[in-house]
């Protein structure tokens, strides 16, 4: 097991574990955080996965942690890690089963203390209009030329079919479509699964949540992105659904037998991978950007549906009840990008899994109106507490291949966290505050309570002190709604 | 003589973002019993008690560890579908798996699994148990 003083020191926000700590490592571990969030993640395995996932074949310059890390399952959550395109791998485990699990935020010009009165009301409309829950179907039925159709062109089949306006695809992470996306790499079983779920919530750590600007560190950057203190915001993260369960599901299996005949030397299952250039890689590429593109249209989906939930409910309260979106991006992908890697411009694979990305102000891949600012990153922390928007910045793009934290992190399991916190008395508790939440089972509240996550101001401050990403705006909930 | 056993069927153990369980058996088919009666434990799944109808799951695998995960995964689809189901004869025979099972439909289920995972998950022999680890993606 990693011991801190395994760990060396680069910076207050800076460590690394080199790559002499055990035979194999391809290329060291850079983990972003502070001391102390660092020697909290000693207590699992969270360093052991990102020692484990040097090993990948074709690695470039180092493995990231992120500050929000704890235990997954093949790469740690809060995992980054680069493979060159020509000779490198691509691993679905460092992916994760909800690809295209991700973030996205709309702004409104609604205040608060016009909307408080309703708050109640909104709640329990977002919480019938959004299908969540275990299994649930979605919003939309779909026939299968159309689920093809999601596949191939993602956000812009909901744009076709009236569920988007032109600046929404504008605003997605790759205009709301993986390029590449091929449905005859996928099963049937996945097809199946999807057709019943697009346009649904989930359940687990997924939610609706509306939120009000509560302060502004950044004025310029907030005025781009539309954000106005003590108006309200909408928060929706999700995935895709069983749909990119099972694409992953039928790629660890598929790719079991690839360890011995590309003589591997990976030291975990999960952890299975293909050449990149392969059939096999290729496939996967063309499976997981389907399941992509059908996460961006998910998102898309639950937006159309929450901004006719916020017609209704405030429509004759105000006429600015239309929900702007800001930015939607993916926490779970593999992308095709390229990299200044050791002075040298390299086209690699980067995994992100549960780590967002943070591009810096003038990369050609962001939204023109936030080219000057950078990349909007959206780190939604645990329920009732803060989250918070950012900036990517020019030092993401130099150490992190632009990424960053995605969220709060679990600090306790799910067993630990029903024994120490009642659903019930978290409800009350969180109402008490102003925070009206309502949740398709009690004992999924309690496992979701905020002292099961790291704190996350702490988190963010140490994002923002590795130079990863700059603070533009400091977001509280005032509706939250779960599956 | 089943509560004689000095170990019980399944375990749940930590795990700090998913869930983790422990298994047991004497023989490879108990482990795989077992399994599913572990993975509707933390599924929380509750059947509506009606008449069961009779199935079968046929599956083939190169390893033991991949036949695991394929067949639970089968299960965690079958939920899905709104079917839960009880193994009453589970045969492992040069890597075919052949089970027979009670289709039951499901009443609730109160926690998504995602997914079975690979992670960690080994099965092994020791002093005449069978065990193995298997981590569930939430």
């Amino acid at each position: 097991m990693i011991a801190f003083k395994n760990i060396k020191k680069i910076s207050d926000f800076e460590w690394e574990i080199e790559k002499t700590y055990r035979k194999g490592m391809i290329v060291p571990v850079r983990v972003f955080a502070s001391e102390e969030i660092i020697k909290g993640s000693l207590d699992d395995n969270s360093l052991e996965q990102a020692v484990n996932s040097t090993f990948l074949p074709g690695l470039r310059g180092h493995f990231c942690v992120m500050p929000d890390v704890h235990q997954g399952y093949g790469f740690p959550i809060g995992g980054v890690a680069a493979s060159d395109f020509e000779t490198g791998v691509i691993t679905p485990g460092g992916i994760g089963y909800d690809i295209n699990c991700g973030v996205r935020l709309l702004s409104s010009d609604i205040p608060y203390d016009l909307a408080a009165p309703l708050l109640e009301d909104l709640a329990l409309l977002l919480f019938q209009n959004c299908p969540s829950g275990v299994g649930k179907r979605g919003i939309a039925h779909l026939s299968s030329k159309d689920f093809q159709n999601i596949c191939t062109h993602g956000s812009n089949w909901a744009l076709k079919n009236g569920y988007a306006t032109p600046t929404d695809i504008e605003f997605t992470e790759d205009n709301g479509c993986i390029p590449g996306a091929d449905l005859n790499a996928v099963s049937p079983r996945a097809i199946e699964r999807g057709i019943a779920q697009s346009g649904s919530l989930g359940s687990g750590n997924h939610f609706v949540e509306v939120d009000v600007v509560e302060e502004i560190f950044d004025e310029k950057s907030a005025r781009i992105m539309g954000l106005t203190k003590n108006n309200l915001v909408v928060q929706i993260h999700s995935g895709s659904r069983g749909f990119g369960h099972q694409v992953c599901t039928d790629f660890v299996r598929e790719f079991q037998p690839l360890n011995s005949k590309y003589r591997f030397n990976i030291p975990d299952r999960e952890l299975v991978c293909a050449p990149i250039q392969s059939k096999e890689g290729q496939k996967y590429l063309s499976a997981m950007s389907c399941a992509a593109n059908f996460a961006f249209c998910n998102r898309q989906l639950l937006s159309s549906v929450i901004r006719d939930t916020f017609e209704e409910v405030y429509f004759k309260e105000t006429n600015k009840f239309h929900l702007r979106l800001v930015y939607d991006l993916a926490h779970n992908i593999g992308k095709v990008e390229t990299h200044n890697i050791n002075g040298k411009k390299q086209k690699v694979c980067v995994h992100r899994k549960g780590a967002t990305r943070a591009f810096g102000p003038g990369s050609p891949e962001v939204p023109e109106k936030y080219r000057q600012i950078g990349q909007p990153v959206l780190i939604p922390g645990s329920m009732g507490t803060a989250s918070w928007v950012m900036t990517g910045s020019e030092t993401a793009m130099k150490k992190s291949f632009g990424s960053s934290c995605h969220g709060a992190g679990r600090v306790m399991s799910r067993t630990q966290a029903k024994k120490r916190v009642r659903g019930e008395t978290l409800l009350k508790q969180l109402m008490e505050k102003g925070v009206f939440i309502r949740a398709g089972s009690i004992s999924g509240v309690a496992e979701e309570a905020p002292e099961a996550y790291k704190n996350i101001d702490l988190v963010v401050e140490s994002a923002v002190g590795a130079g990863l990403v700059n603070k533009v705006a400091k977001l509280r909930p005032v509706v939250v709604i779960k599956g | 003589m089943k509560a004689l056993l000095p170990f019980p069927d399944f375990e749940e153990i930590p795990h700090k973002a998913d869930a983790a369980l422990i298994i047991y058996g004497l023989s490879l088919p108990e482990i795989f019993s077992h399994a599913v009666l572990g993975m509707y434990h933390i599924m929380g799944i509750i059947d509506k008690n009606q008449r069961k109808v009779e199935g079968r799951i046929v599956l083939q695998a190169s390893d033991s560890e991949t036949m695991l995960v394929t067949f639970l995964t089968e299960l965690l689809f079958l939920a899905e579908t709104g079917i839960k189901a009880e193994v009453f004869e589970l045969n492992i025979n040069r890597n075919i798996l052949n089970a027979k099972i009670y289709k039951t439909p499901v009443s609730s289920i109160a926690k998504e699994i995602k997914a079975v995972t690979f992670n960690e998950m080994r099965i092994i022999k020791k002093d005449d148990v069978y065990q193995t680890k298997i981590i569930f993606d939430i």
